[in-house]
């Protein structure tokens, strides 16, 4: 069985945040997606960015959150390629920065493909340090307190614990196709792949349901934690916090920072050439070498 | 025995058909339980014995959909109404499947699920922890991650998560399938504790008769979901022949003592065998000789034949483990040869296997498989050599019928359509999948996923067959084809490789034993010389079957080469003085598996 966990499940830890609720923690978290997705300045993403990251540090798990931060790579650069290639619509007109080919590099567009790159990274880097830092069990909680209805925190909480399961069922089919010698390459494999991954999986899933109901799972909102530091005064203030913070960012994000606010910078060609060029050839190095490893049969 | 004072459980006709379902799972079945009772559940595969445990906490119907008759009653309460989640308190419910309580961070954590669900205070929770860890015998392992544990180490946990809860009642679905013997030890003698010393009722499913016949206080029969038999562990597995006429093998001893004519009903475990042979005072002893070990397969540097496997000081490490599953192992199975690899849960015999046939790469050493090494051929190219049946057989199937899944394997390697149907053919028939060819193959039970997936291994005719634990959740029928099948592929050539923990069966089918323990072979020797030998089974937390046991304790070194492996060769070997006639048509009719009649089955 594969050892590698999903790069955004639970680390085990005895930091503040590994210790606090998960109710202000999930407040928090969604306030910072929220602000994300208005918002489409760089600076103040930067900062989300940054305030993560330095969370996770201080957490002790700066490791699985740059190793989740590296899956990105792909669609980070996949992003800034497509907002190149596709022609930019500018309302006064396009600044053009540089010709490769047959596309034009904008500044306009590679602004928006940089910011649009920095809000994924901003979000991911909330939701790693959350989940991270966070028993997929203590989710349960959680939602309950906030008053999520009981099926939905149910099926919420539970997918946390299941996803990591499906990658390690796709490792252990793939290999079966490859014992099989069926001829496995790219997607053609992967398809077939799916229907034993899912069977077992699902088949996994129903059993696990089970077995955590049977342990009384699930039984209502007065669900006690082991780990996490009770829900106090101390963490209904850090809530509600996140609630105000969540508010006054979003109405900051929408109206300063929204997505016409976006600095455009002309940038001397060569530097827009390069910045593309590193983006074109780790996408095309990063999906090339994704085929060849379902290839490697 | 007295009568139980209070029922734990009362069944009155109770049943249950699935959503969809042609048949019942479980019919009329009337049945009461005490407190304090110890009640063995015996039944062949697709008895029901799962569908009747589940419906005790209300799984059935609640969350495994159908509809029941009659009426069902466990603590006074009717679990068809009473939410499965509350009944965590008063049952503990354990599965086959370990890992199923293995999903927390670490042990404590593990533990603490429950706790946390019944909103125990967190204050209290760590004494509640460390008492339900210390009656498995876990202590000191809080801190560890559950799905680092060995298998056998999961499966207490998950014993302790259930005791934690505080239950008066323990139900065990299959506690000990993939467990290694020193595991299944470790379980049941928990289970026994509990029950003698602490008062849990304990409701046990397994296939381990064995640990059932020693410990239980009572056992049922279950017959296609009807309950046939009911009576002390004695009176029941007593009957061996009986009781095979259902479908369920007694205790090896029984079979064994039964062929001897011993009279009925007889002892079941090894010491009383033993015990009743000697008092008996009439065994002869070498009346036939023991074949001497299956000598390896020359292997002359002028023989053209290459072996099927050679193994040459192999090592390997998971990236990121703390040291290797597989180190400096070297060994060699000759074609036509059965090699068993044995050795505790994580002792790296699956590791072994997925380096034979090329998905894992040597750190370092040599692995060549029918003349060609692992490295420099890719595992395609392999597998048209190599047949591997894994561990759990859902990951190999990708068909939408049976038909279709044993034609996948000779269609991938180019073989004409009226060839491949002849091999599918030939492979329903020995395997006695004819009447499941047109049904989707995750459809079909475990065990018989399994032997879908040996049919589609050996349907491409490899050379070289590895599998992992054939015999998991088979029962006596599905084990006896497998036997027949892994005999008739070496016979035809076949350099076959089976890891497993079924000492009986590798007794039954294996020339040559390899011993590994924590990812060394700790010995590589013919069957009989590695089940004679006590100190080197101990030491890979192992156990020599029954059948071994049985004739180590009336000789424990007796007429040269010794002792028996097999029931076969027992009776060869052991028969009571003044009927030699006799014992030698039993043997006949026990070869065949299941023997006797079926009428008259005890009640």
């Amino acid at each position: 069985m594969s050892l590698t966990a999903a790069p955004f499940a639970y680390v085990p830890g005895t930091s503040a945040l590994h210790r606090l609720s998960a109710v202000p923690k999930l407040v928090w978290l969604l306030a910072g997606l929220v602000f994300c997705l208005v918002t489409l300045h760089p600076v103040p993403l930067l900062v989300v960015l940054t305030a993560s990251a330095v969370a996770a540090i201080w957490s002790g798990v700066g490791g699985p959150m740059w190793r989740a931060m590296r899956v990105l790579g792909p669609l980070a650069a996949s992003i800034i390629v497509l907002q190149v290639a596709a022609p930019a619509t500018c309302p006064g007109g396009c600044t053009t920065l540089a010709i490769a080919g047959p596309f034009t590099i904008s500044a306009e567009a590679l602004a928006r493909g940089v910011a649009f790159v920095l809000r994924l990274l901003a979000m991911a880097s909330v939701a790693v340090v959350v989940l991270v830092t966070t028993r997929p069990a203590d989710f349960f909680g959680a939602l309950r307190r906030l008053r999520v209805p009981q099926p939905v925190a149910l099926v919420l909480s539970t997918t946390m614990e299941l996803v990591p399961l499906l990658g390690r069922e796709l490792a252990i089919v793939l290999d079966a196709q490859r014992a099989r010698g069926l001829r496995a390459s790219g997607i053609r494999a992967v398809v077939p792949a799916l229907v034993p991954v899912f069977v077992a999986a699902f088949e996994r899933v129903g059993r696990l349901a089970i077995a955590m109901e049977a342990r009384g799972y699930g039984a209502g909102a007065a669900r006690t934690s082991y780990r996490t530091a009770a829900y106090g005064a101390r963490e209904r203030a850090l809530a509600w916090a996140g609630v105000v913070a969540g508010v006054v960012g979003t109405v900051l994000g929408a109206t300063l920072w929204g997505a016409g606010s976006v600095p455009v910078l002309v940038v001397p060609a060569g530097v827009a050439l390069v910045v593309v060029g590193v983006a074109a050839a780790s996408f095309v190095v990063l999906i090339g070498s994704a085929l060849a490893s379902l290839a490697r049969a | 025995m007295t009568e139980p004072l209070h029922p734990v459980v009362v069944l009155r006709s109770f049943g249950f058909r699935h959503v969809g379902a042609e048949r019942a799972a479980i019919e009329d079945v009337t049945l009461e339980v005490g407190a304090g009772e110890y009640l063995g559940v015996l039944g062949a595969a697709g008895s029901g014995a799962t569908t009747l445990l589940t419906a005790l906490d209300g799984v059935v119907p609640q969350l495994v959909r159908g509809v029941t008759a009659g009426s069902i009653e466990v603590l006074g309460r009717d679990p068809r109404v009473v939410p499965v989640r509350e009944w965590a308190r008063q049952i503990g419910l354990v599965f086959d499947d370990p890992t199923l309580a293995a999903t927390q961070a670490t042990v404590a954590d593990e533990v603490a699920f429950g706790l946390e669900n019944l909103s125990v205070p967190p204050a209290d929770m760590d004494m509640r922890i460390a008492m339900a860890l210390a009656s498995v015998g876990l202590s000191g392992l809080e801190a560890r991650v559950p799905s680092t544990l060995s298998g056998g180490e999961q499966q207490r946990l998950s014993i302790a998560c259930a005791l934690a809860m505080g239950p008066s009642v323990l139900v065990l679905d299959g506690p000990s399938a993939n467990l290694d013997p020193a595991g299944r030890r470790a379980v049941f003698g928990i289970l026994r504790r509990l029950n003698r010393e602490h008062g849990v009722t304990v409701i046990v499913a397994d296939e381990d008769v064995e640990a059932l016949a020693a410990d239980a206080t009572r056992v049922v029969v279950l017959l296609a979901g009807r309950l046939v038999a009911s009576g002390t562990p004695d009176a029941v597995l007593g009957a061996p022949s009986t009781l095979a006429g259902v479908g369920v093998w007694s205790t090896d001893a029984a079979v064994l003592a039964e062929a001897l004519g011993m009279s009925a009903p007889v002892p079941t475990s090894v010491e009383r065998v033993a015990r009743g042979l000697l008092v008996a005072d009439a065994l002869t002893l070498g009346r036939d000789a023991l074949p001497s070990a299956r000598p390896d397969a020359p292997v002359s540097p002028a023989a053209p034949v290459p072996p099927g496997v050679v193994v040459r000081d192999v090592t390997f490490t998971y990236p990121g483990a703390p040291g290797p599953a597989v180190a400096g192992v070297s060994l060699t199975v000759a074609a036509g040869e059965v090699v068993g690899i044995v050795g505790a849960n994580g002792s790296g015999k699956t590791t072994l296997g997925r380096l034979i046939n090329g998905l894992l790469r040597p750190a370092s050493g040599l692995i060549s498989v029918d003349g060609m090494d692992t490295v420099s051929h890719p595992v395609r190219t392999l597998a048209a050599h190599v047949g591997s049946v894994f561990q759990d057989p859902a990951h190999q199937l990708f068909a939408s019928t049976v038909a279709d899944e044993l034609a996948l394997g000779p269609r991938a390697i180019g073989l004409s359509e009226v060839r491949i149907g002849e091999r599918v053919r030939e492979v329903a028939e020995a395997l006695e999948l004819g009447e499941v060819l047109g049904r989707h193959p995750l459809r079909l039970g475990r065990a018989e996923r399994k032997l879908v997936a040996l049919g589609a291994v050996l349907a491409m005719g490899p050379r070289v067959l590895i599998i992992d634990e054939p015999t998991t959740g088979a029962d006596a029928r599905l084990s006896r084809i497998i036997e027949t099948q892994v005999r008739a592929a070496a016979a035809a050539g076949c350099a076959v490789l089976v890891a497993s923990h079924d000492m009986a069966f590798l007794g039954r089918v294996a020339g040559r034993l390899v011993v590994m323990d924590s990812g060394r072979v700790l010995a590589d020797a013919p069957t009989r010389r590695v089940f004679a030998d006590a100190t080197l089974l101990a030491a890979a937390g192992l156990e020599a079957p029954a059948i071994t046991r049985v004739a180590l304790a009336l000789a424990q070194r007796g007429p040269d080469p010794w002792p028996p492996v097999s029931l076969e060769e027992a009776l060869g070997v052991l028969c009571l003085a003044g009927s030699p006639e006799e014992t030698g048509a039993q043997r006949a009719s026990t070869g065949d598996g299941a023997a006797g009649e079926s009428t008259g089955t005890p009640r």
